[in-house]
C-alpha cells in the first residue's frame, strides 16, 4: 500500500507540469492577444513602440518558455502574479473566489449524497416500477437538458413565479441552493443511472445467492451486501466528480451570478487576462488530480487487487 | 456498525435541516427586505465597481459608473453645454493658454474636509504622473503649469491653445478630485489610494469583489442632496438573470448604458408593456457601419456609394429597435457640440445603386444571383461580435439588403476581444462600430480619425481622397480660439465624412432604465454613467 501510495504521490507532479506547459501555450493561441486587447481598450496605436510597452509592462516580452520558468518560479513561491486588467494580486482574487465555488460544489454535493441513494434504491428496490419508470424519465432528462436552460428554468419557476428562492445571491445560505441543485442535477442523474444498474446487476451475484443459502433475511442481503457491494464503483467515480463540479460551476456561477471561479475566468478569459487564466488552470488541475489520487487511494484501500496490482483473482 | 450507519444519516440529516432552516430564515429576511423599512435600493451592472475607486489612475480597473458617484471634476459637460461643478465660475483667456476656476465656497470632501485650490494642485499633479496613459488627452499634452491663485482659485496654462480642454476636464477619469486624506503619503495615486474620499453626492460603503457595492449618501455633497440615502451596484453578468432578478423583485432598476448593458430591446419594451417605469436617454452616441475603403473593392467610391444606397436603414432601425433609437443621419449627433451642420444622411435608392454597380463593371448576369466583373463575384466579408444582439441584426439586414442589388455578403460572427482587435487592426472589409460618445465626441473621435492606426474609420477613411487635408485640419482646429472658425472647420470636417461614404450612420444609440413601479427621477447624464441623484423610491 506504501509503494502505490507514493507512485500515486510520484505522479501528480509530471501531471501538473504537462497540463501547465499545454495550457501556457495554448492560452497564447487564442485570437487576439493580451497586448491587442490593452492596446484596444486603451485606445492605443497598434504600433511597434505601443506593443513593445505593453510586452514589457506584462512580462511578454521574452521567449514564452522563458515566460514560463519566471511564471513556475513565482508560483512555487505562492505568487501568481497581479492582473493585467486592474493591476491586482491574483492570489488573493482566486483565494476568494474559490472558496464560493467550493461552498457551491459542496452543496452540490450534499444535493448528490441525499438524492442519488432515495432515487437509486428506489428505482432498484422494484425494477420497471412506477418508481424506477420515473426515475428513468429523470435520469434522460438530467442529463439531456443544459445546465443554462434548466437555470434558467429554475429561477423562472422559484425566483419570478413563486418568489420562493432567490435569483442571484443575497448573502444567505438560502441563495446556494438554486445554483447547487442545478449544478447537481446532472451528477445525480448519472449516480442514480449508475448506481441502479449496479443493483441490479449485482442481483444476480453470487455472493447474493450464498448470503441467501445462509438464511440471511432479505432486508439484510439487501441493506449489507447488495447495497454495499452496488455503492462501491460510485465512491470512486465521486472522486473525479468532484473535479468536475468545480470545473463545471462556469456556467451556473454565470446563469446564478455567483461570485466564484467561474464567473472570474469567464472575465480573464474574455479580457486576456493570462496571470488569472493561468491560476485558475492550475487550481482546477489541482483539484481534479487530487480528487482522482484520492479517489484512486480509496478504491486501492477497498479492492486488494488494485493496491497488489495483480488484477482480477476471482 | 448499524450504528455507524445510524449516526451517517443523523449527521446527513442534521446537515439538510441545518441548511433548510438557514433558508427560512433567510427567506424570511428576503420578505422584509420588500418593506419600506430596510429596503436598500438596487440597481443592476455587468460590470465590478473594481477593487480600488481610484480616480486617477488609468489602469487601476474602476469602473466609470462608480467615479462619478463618488468624485466631481471641475466641470461637468451636458446636452452640448459646459456646466458647473467644483468650479462655480470659470474663465478662458482670450489666447486660449489660460484657464482660471474658482473653487465654490461650499465644496467639501466625504470625510469633512475642504477641497480647494491647494487640493486641486495636489490632484494635477497626482494625475501628470500618470500622464503617459492620458496621452492622448490634449490638457495632459498640453499642459505647461498650474498653481493656485489663492485659496479658492486654481489656475493652468496650457502651452498652446486647445479648444475642447473644458470638456476634456468633464471627463470621468481622470480629472477628478481626490481628498487629500486619499492620497499615498508621497502625494501619489499611481501606487494605489488610501481611501476613496471624494465630493461626489455618495460615498463608497461596503464593496465585495464581483459580488456587489453599498454607496450611502455624502452629507458633505454640495448640490442638491441625493433622495436615495442608500443604495447597492448588484454585479450581473448574464443579462437573462439580471432581468429574473429584476422581475423577482430583487432589483429595483435596470440601466443600459455603453458600461453594462442587460436587456436586449426586446426586453426592455416587454418590460416598457408590463407597466414598469421606463425611461430613454437623449442620444448618446451614434452607430455605425464602417466600409473599408483600403480592401478592395471598398476602394471603388462607386461600390461604396452603392452600397449605402442600397441600405435601407430607415426599415433597418425600426425593425432593430421599433421607436427605441433614431435614425441617425450623420456621424455625430446633431446635439453634440458643433456638429448641428445641417447633414441629410443618405437616400434609399436601391435602383441608383444598381446603376452605379453596372458603371462600376460589376454587372447582373441574367439568372445569376451577385454581381460579377471578370469572372470575380461581388463579395463583401463582416465581421462582428457574436455576442452583440444588435451587431448580429445589423450584420443580418446589412447581408440581406446587399443581396438584393447583387453583392454577397458573407457575415462571421467572432468572439469580442478577437473582433475588436480584427476592427481595430484594420483587418476588415465592413464593421460595426460607434462614436465615443460624451464628453469624448466630437473631439477625441475626429482626432483618432487623424492620427495613424487609432480606429476603424481611420482605416476607412485614410486612403480617400483629401484624407490629409481632413487629418490636418482636426489637428490646425484643436489650437484655434475663435469659436466662428471651429464651427467652419466642423462643418468641413463632417462634409468630409459623409462625402466619403466609407462610414454608415445607422443609428443614435441611447441609454435606457426600467425600474420598479413607484421608482422616479430616473435623469441621465452622459453616456457612461448612472445617475441616481435624483431617483426617488415612493412605495
Amino acid at each position: 500500500m506504501k509503494r502505490y501510495l507514493i507512485k500515486q504521490l510520484l505522479l501528480i507532479l509530471p501531471t501538473l507540469l504537462i497540463v501547465t506547459i499545454i495550457s501556457f501555450a495554448m492560452i497564447r493561441l487564442m485570437p487576439a492577444d493580451a497586448v491587442d486587447v490593452y492596446l484596444v481598450t486603451h485606445h492605443l496605436e497598434k504600433n511597434e513602440k505601443n506593443i513593445a510597452v505593453a510586452k514589457e509592462r506584462f512580462g511578454l516580452d521574452e521567449p514564452v518558455p522563458v515566460q514560463y520558468l519566471h511564471w513556475l518560479k513565482d508560483i512555487i513561491h505562492l505568487d501568481f502574479g497581479k492582473t493585467y486588467s486592474t493591476n491586482q494580486a491574483v492570489a488573493p482574487m482566486l483565494g476568494k473566489a474559490l472558496v464560493k465555488t467550493l461552498q457551491l460544489a459542496a452543496a452540490s454535493a450534499i444535493w448528490i449524497v441525499v438524492v442519488t441513494p432515495v432515487l437509486g434504491i428506489g428505482a432498484a428496490a422494484k425494477p420497471e416500477g412506477a418508481m424506477d419508470r420515473l426515475t428513468r424519465i429523470y435520469c434522460l432528462c438530467g442529463t439531456a437538458i443544459p445546465t443554462f436552460v434548466l437555470g434558467f428554468i429554475l429561477i423562472r419557476l422559484f425566483s419570478v413565479n413563486w418568489k420562493l428562492l432567490p435569483a442571484i445571491p443575497d448573502g444567505s445560505a438560502v441563495s446556494l441552493i438554486l445554483p447547487s441543485f442545478t449544478l447537481s442535477l446532472s451528477h445525480i442523474a448519472y449516480f442514480v443511472q449508475m448506481l441502479r444498474n449496479e443493483m441490479l446487476e449485482n442481483r444476480g451475484e453470487m455472493f447474493v445467492l450464498y448470503a441467501r443459502a445462509r438464511g440471511l433475511h432479505e432486508k439484510r442481503i439487501f441493506w449489507s451486501h447488495l447495497l454495499k457491494n452496488s455503492v462501491q464503483p460510485l465512491v470512486n467515480t465521486m472522486g473525479i466528480s468532484i473535479g468536475g463540479l468545480i470545473a463545471g460551476t462556469v456556467i451556473v456561477e454565470n446563469v446564478f451570478s455567483w461570485p466564484g471561479l467561474g464567473r472570474l475566468i469567464t472575465k480573464a478569459i474574455l479580457s486576456r487576462d493570462y496571470p488569472v487564466i493561468q491560476g485558475y488552470i492550475l487550481i482546477v488541475a489541482v483539484t481534479y488530480i487530487c480528487a482522482n489520487t484520492i479517489s484512486d487511494l480509496m478504491s486501492a484501500i477497498v479492492d486488494p487487487r488494485i493496491r497488489l496490482g495483480k488484477g482480477d483473482v476471482s | 456498525m448499524k450504528r455507524r450507519t445510524f449516526f451517517c444519516a443523523l449527521h446527513t440529516l442534521a446537515l439538510t435541516l441545518a441548511l433548510l432552516a438557514g433558508c427560512s430564515s433567510s427567506q424570511a429576511a428576503q420578505n422584509s427586505d420588500g418593506s419600506a423599512s430596510d429596503h436598500v435600493f438596487t440597481v443592476a451592472c455587468s460590470s465590478d465597481i473594481g477593487e480600488e475607486l481610484n480616480p486617477h489612475l488609468y489602469h487601476s480597473g474602476a469602473a466609470l459608473y462608480a467615479l462619478n458617484y463618488v468624485y466631481d471634476p471641475l466641470v461637468m459637460y451636458s446636452k452640448g453645454e459646459i456646466q458647473p461643478a467644483l468650479a462655480d465660475e470659470w474663465h478662458v483667456s482670450d489666447d486660449g493658454l489660460t484657464y482660471t476656476f474658482h473653487i465654490r465656497d461650499n465644496a467639501k470632501f466625504s470625510d469633512g474636509s475642504v477641497c480647494d485650490a491647494a487640493n486641486v494642485v495636489k490632484n494635477f499633479d497626482a494625475i501628470l504622473q500618470d500622464r503617459d496613459a492620458y496621452a492622448w488627452m490634449g490638457v495632459c499634452a498640453n499642459m505647461d503649469k498650474y498653481y493656485a491663485v489663492d485659496e479658492q482659485t486654481f489656475e493652468f496654462k496650457l502651452t498652446q491653445p486647445y479648444y475642447p480642454a473644458l470638456q476634456e476636464l468633464a471627463s470621468v477619469r481622470p480629472w477628478r478630485m481626490l481628498g487629500d486624506a486619499g492620497f499615498q503619503d508621497d502625494g501619489s495615486t499611481l501606487g494605489g489610494i488610501k481611501a476613496p474620499i471624494g465630493t461626489g453626492p455618495f460615498v463608497l460603503s461596503e464593496y465585495k469583489a464581483n459580488e456587489y457595492a453599498e454607496f450611502v449618501r455624502n452629507d458633505y455633497y454640495w448640490g442638491e442632496a441625493p433622495k436615495l440615502d442608500k443604495f447597492r451596484v448588484q454585479i450581473i453578468e448574464d443579462g437573462q438573470t439580471a432581468v429574473s432578478a429584476f422581475e423577482s423583485g430583487q432589483v429595483d432598476m435596470l440601466y443600459d448604458n455603453y458600461e453594462s448593458s442587460l436587456m436586449g430591446i426586446d426586453t426592455f419594451k416587454s418590460l416598457q408593456d408590463e407597466g414598469y417605469t421606463s425611461a430613454i436617454s437623449d442620444p448618446v452616441l451614434t452607430r455605425v457601419i464602417t466600409l473599408n475603403s483600403s480592401k478592395k473593392p471598398l476602394d471603388d467610391f462607386n461600390v461604396r456609394k452603392a452600397i449605402i444606397l442600397g441600405l435601407d436603414r430607415a426599415t433597418m432601425v425600426d425593425s432593430i429597435f421599433g421607436g427605441l433609437e433614431e435614425l441617425a443621419q450623420s456621424y455625430y449627433w446633431p446635439g453634440v457640440m458643433y456638429c448641428d451642420v445641417g447633414l441629410k444622411g443618405y437616400e434609399y435608392n436601391p435602383d441608383e445603386a444598381a446603376k452605379l454597380l453596372d458603371e462600376a463593371g460589376w454587372k447582373l448576369n441574367d439568372g445569376d444571383e451577385y454581381r460579377t466583373k471578370d469572372g470575380e463575384v461581388l463579395s463583401l466579408e463582416y465581421y462582428y461580435d457574436a455576442a452583440h444582439a444588435v451587431q448580429t441584426s445589423f450584420a443580418q439586414v446589412f447581408q440581406a439588403d446587399m443581396k438584393k442589388i447583387g453583392i454577397k455578403v458573407d457575415i462571421f460572427g467572432e468572439e469580442s476581444s478577437a473582433n475588436s482587435n480584427r476592427i481595430y487592426g484594420g483587418d476588415f472589409q465592413v464593421g460595426y462600430s460607434v462614436s465615443w460618445g460624451d464628453p469624448q465626441d466630437p473631439y477625441s473621435t475626429l482626432n483618432a480619425m487623424s492620427l495613424d492606426g487609432y480606429t476603424d474609420e481611420q482605416f476607412a477613411l485614410a486612403p480617400c481622397e483629401g484624407y490629409d487635408e481632413f487629418a490636418a485640419t482636426v489637428q490646425r482646429t484643436f489650437s484655434e480660439t475663435d469659436p466662428t472658425v471651429i464651427q467652419e472647420n466642423h462643418d468641413f470636417l463632417l462634409h468630409y465624412i459623409e462625402d466619403q461614404y466609407c462610414i454608415i450612420p445607422i443609428s443614435y444609440q441611447t441609454n435606457r432604465a426600467i425600474a420598479q413601479k413607484g421608482v422616479t427621477g430616473i435623469e441621465f447624464g452622459y453616456s457612461n454613467v448612472m445617475p441616481l441623484n435624483t431617483v426617488a423610491v415612493d412605495r
